[in-house]
């Protein structure tokens, strides 16, 4: 039954060709803004299949089909800039140029020179001609870095970042990171149009250049990528400590933070700086002895259950800041448990403690707020995590047509509220597959709040509720401190509703690739797992699917930043424009949007 | 706690001091704004403490624990290597000095194939180092260029660089982590966290995916254009230079394939069950295996083009090959395999008798040559009471070890006190002189290897002269053999207070003796470099059981 539901979503995908398809796609890349050709321009032909079901349909192949990669097709441009695949399997499609340098990819379907595009059908037979994807050139910006003497600086850091919405709040990412040289000069370089901020601080991180021989000699860190319209960077070091033996016998303890262009530590308050596309902004000079700062210590004792001392443990202290460049203090603890972290900036942190060997592993978690003067935290008692159990119930019925086997989902990750990314800090991932009747067990759980996310969902599937004893984990998440006392329930429905619509201007028609996003009522904002974002099509059509039953609304944007919907601030201003939509089990709800300018 | 308690942990904890002062080299003069850094050697690159010096230059760290440790200290417009120290226990380490001279630098532009400027370059530089006389290239500072093709190496403490740039899709392990995204790495001095999410267009490692991986891809190339380090050309950068117009094309090599034949080395025909090693250095790019049909013996090898060696083996013997591959295939390569012959030696000595059963404890050998990739050629041969040897090699090219007297490579012991003024004076294998040529080994030998050991060597003494006053005191003086690939003869000492030098247990012969103010180590088995200098050395020629005088100008 399995087989035949994958097989028919294989055919949804492309219709398998019994003779030789004469589709085709060509077409030229040219430079934006002329008519100039492009060679030697890569363009990918991508199938447009979405993660979990490509894994599936992956496997179940029939024997005769070619197998899926041979659908991801690379082209080079000629000396015309032109581009020709032929033999086309008909199906869905992502066409993307890419140059290894001076250009940004440029997508078919974008609506600006760094925009996503949208996927295209190709059917049987069509020859799909005359398309121009049009690349943008890239910026520089170049500049100088002083030291706290106003001497130029070599060897700084220096950070192109472009600002993103993290979790509804304004925070920047790293697109590049370059090292200035003895003269102090530096030059970022390969940046899609758009606006940056620049920042730089002394002692950048040096790995050795042959990590087999870690006594050999460093080389500095950068951090430079082919041009990139999208994606995010964030990037953390041990933070280094300078000693400084005064006239009058004191040592004093230095460290650098990150200074923003023009001249503050405050990531909120430094200014944007416009690249357009060709062109080189120059004179962005920075001062780093702004960011000079007296690093604060954390003093603390790590014990286990029985309270006596854990000798070895690793305390890591992580920022709780959205920083792309952040430092992480560490020590490690003393036999009578004692421990002190250095080189912590003012700020909160949440503090861990973890410890790994053959005889045990163990986990402890703590929080702190640095400020002024040096801190001295509890006792912090480190376990060896917890386990708890959990049972997945099905409760209503399922979607006429989804009818059958219905399977439990999994659980998938528990996520460390806030983020700070990274298994390494004890954010657990598992797969537990649940047993028959939907019961699960967790080990080594450590404590620490979390976000539950659940994997594999069946069709049509959505969270009813999710509970652990009394407390109501799906909208206030995991808080573990102890033995969990009760099991994780979690009630799945099948029949969650879906929504389907379009987006038109009543002067220009259907509007392609906009950004749709549903909101979730304004009393459930902060869960994430309800928020959708989708693209209309070609035809300005949108769908979406899996919407726990509520209240939502709404919004198209014709022009939004990712993310931006999840900043309280932000929305609050749209509030009125979004179209207001109640979601039932298994309902399908048809919108018309007007987009929001 | 009780007495003894409290002193086994006092020996535990005992820690050190170490402290020192900066100073600009061949002055008292201390540099403030110095920053000295201690790291653990071996270690991970963390740094364990970091002091700045003031206006008196100094600096300390206090409670190091023992161990061997490496100082880093980087000022604004000096250099100067890192300094190795250890610490033995409780034994505080007070006047180092750190003697900073002017840094230098190394610039120029990469470039395509086509004369565009290449970004994201990285440009390593690099010294030489040279075990068995041949050069071997270590990276010491590398640079990404810029999106002009632009890129700086500076700080560079004066010295002999090689340079080489290296295109990003050469997936050198640094390069990965650069750009990797998500991950994190831990290490007792140092932690590194990164994570993000790519944009789809880019692959994995943030660059471009390949049209066709197979038919496009980069190699190393050095400065002096070549891919071959043997041949690159050396930067002589003096203190404080900037030294510019370092450029390099960057373009993809093609593959190449070599084709050709196993074959048995003596009857010629196509050899059985052959396999073939390709040797190569520890940091070459992976190389797919070479498939051997096992019967035909034919294989098509895809290699890079520039310097290649390896060995074969088949049901007929052993076999090796050295070539070098061209921007061109080779077809019909022909690697014979042989059985391993055996060539029967005998010592005989000349001059005064040296003790019995002293002999026995020369160790024979073979070493290839020209000496390539990773030879551990770990098995030799010991004379016999009466004099007589068996060395045992397969087809190709040789020069014999004799250790300790005779070493081509670093031996493990010195001679013993009966062998201390013995040398071999000449090698024959028949009529062939095989100590000044090499042993070609071409089928099984009928003659004897005929090793004549002399006991009464030369010496010399001399004197070092300069221009300037003063004594040429602590000043390095080599000893080249006219015939320069006796790298085993090369000699070097330095010169007491006075300017004065003495060379013992020389091997009578014609060699020639030069002196340099400064010169890095090993700089003398450098081809290129000598070839500056040939006409400034001294000639001298030693006999046996006499004692020369030379006097040597020095280079400044």
């Amino acid at each position: 039954m399995y087989l035949l539901f994958v097989l028919a979503a294989l055919l949804g995908v492309f219709q398998a060709q019994p003779q030789r398809s004469p589709s085709s796609i060509e077409g030229v890349v040219t430079r934006l803004g002329t008519t100039e050709p492009l060679a030697n321009a890569n363009v990918q032909l991508n199938l447009e299949v979405s993660g979990d079901r490509r894994d599936e349909i992956e496997r179940q192949l029939q024997p005769d089909t070619p197998p899926i990669d041979s659908f991801h097709r690379k082209a080079t441009t000629d000396g015309n800039g032109h581009f020709f695949f032929e033999d086309v399997t008909p199906g869905e499609y992502r066409l993307i140029a890419t140059y290894d340098g001076e250009y940004v990819p440029a997508e078919y379907g974008q609506r600006s020179p760094a925009g996503e595009g949208i996927p295209f059908q190709i059917a049987v037979g069509q020859k799909m001609a005359g398309i121009q994807l049009a690349m943008s050139p890239t910026g520089a910006i170049t500049g100088r870095v002083y030291d706290r003497d106003g001497d130029p600086l070599g060897k700084a850091q220096v950070l192109a970042m472009r600002p993103v919405y993290k979790n509804g709040h304004r925070s920047m990412t790293i697109v590049q990171s370059v090292v200035s040289d003895d003269r102090g000069d530096f030059r970022l370089f390969w940046l899609a149009p758009g606006r940056y901020y620049v920042a730089a601080k002394p002692d950048v991180l040096e790995l050795p250049m042959k990590m087999a021989q870690p006594n050999s000699f460093t080389t500095p860190m950068v951090h430079v990528t082919s041009p990139t319209r999208f994606g995010t960077y964030e990037l953390g070091t041990t933070p280094v400590i300078h000693k400084r033996k005064l006239k009058n016998g004191d040592i004093v303890e230095e460290m650098y933070v990150p200074v923003y262009y023009p001249n503050t530590v405050d990531m909120s308050a430094a200014t944007a700086i416009s690249v357009t596309g060709g062109a080189t902004v120059g004179g962005v000079n920075i001062s780093t002895g702004m960011g000079l700062i007296t690093p604060r210590h954390i003093r603390g004792r790590v014990v286990d259950a029985a309270g006596q001392p854990v000798s070895g443990a690793n305390i890591i202290a992580m920022p709780a800041s959205l920083d792309p460049y952040f430092a992480i203090p560490h020590a490690r603890s003393e036999s009578d448990g004692t421990f002190e972290v250095t080189g912590l900036a003012g700020g909160s942190y949440q503090i861990f403690a973890t410890i790994a060997s053959e005889a045990r592993t163990m986990n402890g978690y703590s929080a702190a707020s640095v400020g002024e003067r040096d801190v001295q935290l509890a006792p912090i008692a480190m376990t060896p995590g917890f386990r708890f159990s959990g049972r997945f119930v099905i409760e209503g019925n399922p979607r006429p047509g989804n009818g059958g086997n219905i399977s439990y989902p999994h659980l998938g990750s528990l996520i460390r509220d806030p983020d700070i990314g990274g298994i390494f800090f004890g954010s657990p991932e598992f797969n537990p597959t649940p047993a028959a009747d939907g019961s699960f067990m967790v080990d080594s759980i450590p404590p620490g709040n979390f976000r539950v996310l659940l994997q594999h969902m069946p069709p049509d599937g959505y969270i009813k509720s999710m509970r652990m004893g009394s407390a109501d984990v799906l909208n206030d998440g995991l808080r573990i401190s102890g033995v969990p006392e009760a099991p994780l329930e979690i009630v799945i429905g099948v029949n969650a509703g879906r929504i389907t619509g379009s987006v038109a201007d009543t002067r220009s028609g259907p509007l392609p690739n906009r950004t749709v996003v549903l909101v979730p009522d304004i009393r459930l904002r902060q869960r994430n797992d309800l928020y959708r974002v989708v693209s209309t099509d070609v035809a300005g059509r949108f769908q979406m699917q899996g919407i726990a039953p509520g209240d939502y609304k709404l919004f198209a944007w014709e022009n939004v930043e990712p993310g931006a919907w999840q900043d309280s601030e932000f929305i609050q201003a749209y509030e009125t424009a979004g179209q207001r939509i109640r979601i039932s089990e298994g309902s399908v709800e048809n919108i018309q949007l007007t987009v929001i300018p | 706690m009780t007495l003894l308690g409290t002193g086994v942990l006092a020996l535990v904890l005992q820690t050190s001091l170490v402290q020192g002062v900066v100073l600009r080299k061949g002055t008292t003069e201390r540099l403030s704004k110095a920053t000295v850094e201690l790291h653990r050697d071996p270690g991970s690159a963390g740094i364990l403490d970091s002091v700045t010096t003031e206006d008196d230059g100094r600096f300390s760290f206090s409670n190091v624990e023992p161990g061997n440790y490496r100082l880093i200290v980087t000022r604004r417009g000096y250099a100067r290597p890192p300094l190795a120290i250890t610490i033995t226990a409780g034994q505080p380490v007070e006047n180092i000095q750190l003697n900073m001279s002017p840094a230098g630098s190394i610039s120029g532009h990469v470039f395509d194939a086509q004369g565009r400027p290449m970004g994201n370059v990285e440009v390593q530089a690099m010294k030489a180092s040279y075990p068995e006389g041949r050069r071997t290239l270590t990276p010491v500072q590398s640079v990404r260029t810029n999106d002009l093709g632009e890129y700086r190496l500076f700080w560079l403490p004066q010295g002999r660089y090689y340079a080489a740039a290296i295109h990003p899709k050469v997936q050198g392990m640094s390069q990965m982590l650069f750009s990797a995204v998500g991950m994190s790495m831990g290490g007792p001095a140092g932690m590194v966290i990164s994570k993000g999410k790519a944009d789809p267009a880019l692959g994995e490692s943030g660059y471009v995916p390949n049209p066709d991986p197979e038919s496009v891809r980069y190699a190393p190339i050095y400065y002096g254009g070549t891919a071959d380090e043997q041949t690159a050309s050396g930067i002589d950068l003096r203190e404080g230079a900037d030294f510019g117009g370092v450029n390099f094309v960057v373009g993809p090599v093609q593959p190449r394939h070599v084709r050709g034949v196993v074959i048995d080395g003596i009857t010629g025909r196509a050899a059985q069950y052959g396999s073939i090693t390709l040797l190569r250095g520890p940091d070459a790019p992976r190389m797919k295996d070479v498939e051997v049909d096992r019967d035909t013996g034919q294989f098509d090898m895809v290699l890079f083009p520039g310097s290649h060696a390896l060995t074969a083996n088949s049901a007929s013997g052993e076999g090796y090959a050295a070539f070098t591959l061209g921007d061109a295939d080779i077809d019909n390569f022909t690697i014979p395999t042989t059985p391993v012959y055996d060539i029967p030696g005998r010592i005989v000595v000349d001059g005064p008798p040296i003790a019995s059963g002293a002999l026995e404890a020369l160790q024979l050998s073979l070493r290839r040559d020209p000496p390539r990739g990773e030879q551990l050629s770990l098995s030799y041969s010991n004379p016999l009471p009466d004099r007589s040897f068996t060395l045992s090699a397969s087809v190709g090219d040789y020069r014999i070890n004799i250790a300790p007297i005779l070493n081509l490579t670093r031996p493990r012991g010195g001679p013993t006190p009966a062998l201390q003024n013995a040398y071999v004076k000449s090698a024959r294998l028949g009529d062939t002189d095989i100590l000044n040529g090499t042993l070609h080994l071409s089928a099984q030998t009928s003659e004897t290897l005929e090793i004549v050991i002399a006991t009464n060597p030369g010496a010399l003494d001399g004197q070092v002269v300069k221009n300037d006053p003063g004594p040429a005191a602590d000043i390095p003086v080599l000893l080249l053999p006219d015939l320069r690939s006796r790298n085993e003869l090369y000699r070097a000492t330095t010169t007491d207070a006075s300017g004065r030098f003495h060379f013992d247990r020389i091997p009578p012969g014609d060699y020639k003796l030069f002196s340099w103010e400064e010169v890095e180590d090993g700089a003398w088995y450098d081809i290129d470099f000598m070839m500056a200098y040939e006409s400034r050395g001294t000639p001298v020629h030693i006999s046996e059981g006499r004692a020369e005088t030379a006097r040597v100008e020095v280079i400044p």
